[in-house]
């Protein structure tokens, strides 16, 4: 049994050449630092003029030069961000990025496609929304999710249109979604779209959409929920009627907090001190007793934020009969003991 | 006799050229892997999942036994993580050094009473602490079970969707929670998601967090360096890419509570806890028929410091190699069937035929390889031959590692790391690779005899001076 020892070549020349590449693209790295530097200062300055000609040249160029449009169009002043938008819209170099980038939407690599997704949407280009919002049924997540980010982008009433198509698809996570939707621009959409809704699911999500987005347009939606919606969407519309904290919800609110189903009971606890203050303490006690390990943690929680009404509540549950109850109600009295006891330069930190 | 010593020698070869094949081809997927994930990175706005309110919470379960020390700094080090929703846990193991005492001192602790949020056993509890300065820090005091027990008693306790384990001497990059929570966002299956872990030693940690990286001075921490990237880059991003991972290290991972409450916690009855619950997820989600999305993510990071004495490094090998015999043998009952789909049918044979039985057989090539030269079965240019094409494989596959580095992540900024990285990948394959197999294979004399435990980890860089002290630690400090 014998090898040539000439054999050793086919393996050498391999070696030799993967030592070479690991070099070498530690001296283009190095190199391409700089010039990206370079770039990036040359496109925040042209954005600051409001010359469109640079970044137009950036957005149709390869994928650093894309990435650094982003950055400096993300991190850019509003004002001079709005600029770019009008004069793009107004050029012949507006048209060029257009025309590219429709194509780019095409292509069959998903980083192409989601960066000319991202591209059109932060420069807002209106021609090519249809083509974004067809992407947040892409094949790849990055690609959903950066179809979303640029519908957000948009802001319009169609955008939103498309990002609840998006959550009625569930192949994106519903609460990235739903952070992309609660703004005060998708507000009226979403009012408008919430009774053309069968599914009680995507209702819930634009319930935690408008809670988010703080709204009071919202609240009719919101009560009506409260009460009458599926499971899902009580839950959602509880939590948001606390974000909104309004006390025009509390009959609902305090209505929740004997729900048949405990989530809502548990939003409803945790909703409660923001929309029915001092008024929930008796509704909240009797909470305690739920069988139910959330409502009971939560409902100790809101009693702790409700101050010395609602802490003397917790004492009075603490020292009862029902020993579940007393167990969570000693656990928020001694977090809340703990609090105050700390000393005031490490409680604001802690802030 | 010849004729069965080259026999024996064609199958050794064999062996080699197939597992050598293997490698190659989980390189080239991690490669392909890193390049979409680096062309796609701009798509991700990570810095929005560390800002937006509805990003999942998340409970960072910190088991510390011993860690008197360090366990202050790294808490310290924790609370500076880029996240919204953040709760960290430190369970005491029973330490009988002044761990808690350290943690008391820091954070002003005070003894809390909390209803347990999950039926998993542990071992009894002596007491929770709050910190009166730290809101989101919970403390539990209980007597020795080891870090398995530990982790249940964190669990136990944890009120989030999602819990991290980290060890209590690790560091974790600012944005890691907030990049590897990616994963459970756009995949609504995901139930668990691990991270990078890479080599502290030699780099400069400020405040807490990494400053700057670079290689160490000591050659044996520049080996685990490599072994790192090797075994991160192109190991088990390959297996996650194939759907089949089935290790996510116990320094940093990213689990669904429900789902790991639901398999049971973990075990407390094997050194390889972390291996042990990734491979019963798998089994018990497939054996309920949901899916088991289970994932490698190479780009949030965590660091740790390697042993940098043989004697420690020896024992952290000797516990690995067990662990991983414990986890297969546990679960044997899926092997090769379809029920657990590609986990049963390919991962599960892979690692007992490469990776638990693999240094048994490298062992008995090289005794082998020497006695057929000896004997004249085999031409000494027939064995300088097949040395060679090893060697170079393995200079081949830590090249192909450098290179993925280098395209992705240039943890490494100088040209003086990366040319003390390509020293070190030939002093990997000229020892070190056949001393850990020797090393390895006495693992299996050890677990045959009945297993020895943990052992102990001794420390020598990441010290408290390293490590943050107070709110605002400014200077920076050297280790490794």
């Amino acid at each position: 049994m014998t090898v040539s020892p000439w054999w050793s070549a086919i393996f050498t020349v391999p070696l030799v050449g993967l030592l070479v590449a690991v070099v070498v693209r530690k001296a283009l790295r190095d190199r391409a630092e700089p010039r990206r530097a370079r770039r990036r200062a040359m496109l925040d300055d042209a954005l600051r003029r409001h010359d469109v000609t640079p970044l137009a040249r950036a957005a149709t160029g390869g994928l650093w030069q894309q990435a650094d449009v982003l950055a400096a169009l993300e991190h850019g002043a509003p004002a001079d961000v709005a600029a770019v938008h009008t004069a793009l819209a107004e050029t012949s170099a507006g048209a060029h990025v257009e025309v590219f980038l429709r194509a780019e939407l095409r292509s069959r690599s998903p980083s192409r496609r989601g960066r000319a997704v991202l591209l059109a949407g932060t420069l807002r280009l209106r021609a090519l929304q249809h083509g974004v919002a067809r992407l947040h049924a892409d094949p790849h997540p990055d690609v959903r999710l950066a179809a979303c980010t640029a519908l957000e982008r948009y802001a319009t009433s169609d955008s939103a249109r498309h990002l609840v198509t998006a959550l009625a698809a569930g192949r994106i996570g519903p609460s990235r979604i739903v952070e992309r939707l609660a703004h005060p621009w998708a507000v009226g959409p979403l009012l408008a779209l919430l009774p053309t809704i069968a599914d009680g699911r995507v209702r819930a999500q634009l319930h935690r959409a408008l809670g988010l987005a703080g709204d009071p347009l919202a609240l009719p939606a919101l009560r009506l929920a409260a009460l009458g919606g599926t499971d899902e969407e009580r839950i959602c519309a509880v939590r948001a009627l606390g974000q909104l904290g309004d006390p025009a919800a509390q009959a609902e609110v305090l209505t929740s907090l004997t729900d048949p189903v405990w989530e809502v009971r548990a939003q409803a606890a945790t909703a409660a001190p923001a929309v029915a203050g001092a008024a929930a303490v008796g509704t909240l006690r009797v909470a305690m007793g739920d069988h139910a390990w959330w409502v009971r943690a939560n409902a100790a929680d809101a009693l702790a934020r409700l101050g010395p009404v609602g802490r003397a509540a917790l004492q009075a549950v603490a020292s009862g009969p029902d020993r579940y109850a007393a167990e969570r109600a000693q656990e928020a009295l001694w977090t809340t003991q703990a609090a105050d006891a700390s000393p005031p330069a490490r409680r604001d930190e802690a802030a | 006799m010849h004729t069965t010593l080259q026999v024996a020698d064609v199958l050794l070869l064999v062996y080699f050229v197939v597992l050598d094949l293997v490698y190659g081809s989980m390189a080239v997927i991690g490669w392909t892997a890193v390049n979409g994930y680096v062309k796609r990175r701009p798509l991700r706005d990570y810095s929005r999942v560390a800002r937006s309110s509805l990003s999942p919470a998340i409970t960072i379960l910190v088991p510390a036994h011993g860690e008197e020390l360090t366990i202050a700094g790294s808490v310290r080090g924790l609370l500076l993580s880029h996240y919204p929703a953040l709760e960290i846990v430190v369970v005491n193991d029973g330490s009988t050094d002044g761990t808690l005492a350290a943690l008391q001192a820091e954070f002003h602790l005070h003894p809390i009473k909390r209803v347990p949020s999950a039926a998993v056993e542990c071992a009894p509890i002596r007491g929770l602490y709050a910190s009166a300065s730290t809101p989101n820090l919970t403390v539990i005091d209980k007597e020795n079970g080891g870090k398995a027990d530990a982790l249940n008693a964190g669990l136990r306790y944890c009120r989030t969707p999602l819990f991290c384990t980290i060890d209590a001497d690790t560091i974790l990059d600012a944005n890691a929670l907030s990049r590897i929570v990616w994963e459970f966002e756009v995949n609504p299956d995901t139930v668990a998601a691990g991270g990078i872990v890479r080599v502290l030693n030699g780099s400069t940690v400020c405040g807490g967090q990494v400053q700057d990286v670079v290689t160490s001075r000591n050659y044996l921490a520049n080996l685990q360096i490599l072994e790192y990237l090797r075994a991160f880059l192109g190991g088990r991003i390959a297996w996650s890419r194939l759907g089949m991972l089935l290790i996510i290290s116990g320094a940093f991972g990213l689990f669904d509570r429900r789902a790991v409450v639901e398999a049971g916690g973990y075990d407390t009855g094997t050194v390889g806890e972390d291996a042990e619950l990734v491979l019963r997820l798998h089994r018990h989600r497939r054996e309920q028929g949901r899916d088991c999305h289970i994932v490698f993510f190479p780009d949030p990071i965590c660091w740790t410091e390697a042993p940098t004495t043989l004697r420690v490094l020896r024992r952290q090998r000797d516990r690995w190699q067990r662990g991983l015999l414990e986890m297969l043998w546990k679960h044997r009952g899926m092997i090769l069937r379809p029920r657990y789909g590609a986990v049963g049918t390919v991962a599960m044979p892979y690692f007992i035929v490469f990776e638990a039985f693999g240094p048994l057989i490298e062992v008995s090539g090289y005794v082998l390889f020497g006695v057929s030269v000896g004997v004249g079965a085999v031409s000494w240019s027939t064995a300088l031959f097949f040395l060679m094409l090893a060697v170079a494989f393995g200079f081949a596959l830590s090249y192909m590692t450098l290179l993925i580095e280098e395209r992705a992540f240039q943890r490494y900024p100088s040209w003086r790391c990366l040319g003390r990285l390509i020293l070190t990948s030939l002093l990997e394959n000229l020892g070190y690779r056949q001393w850990l197999a020797l090393v390895r294979t006495r693992a299996w004399w050890t677990q045959l005899r009945g297993g020895a435990g943990w052992g102990e980890m001794q420390r020598r860089g990441l010290t408290a001076e390293t490590l943050p002290r107070g709110p605002a630690p400014d200077q920076p400090a050297a280790s490794g």
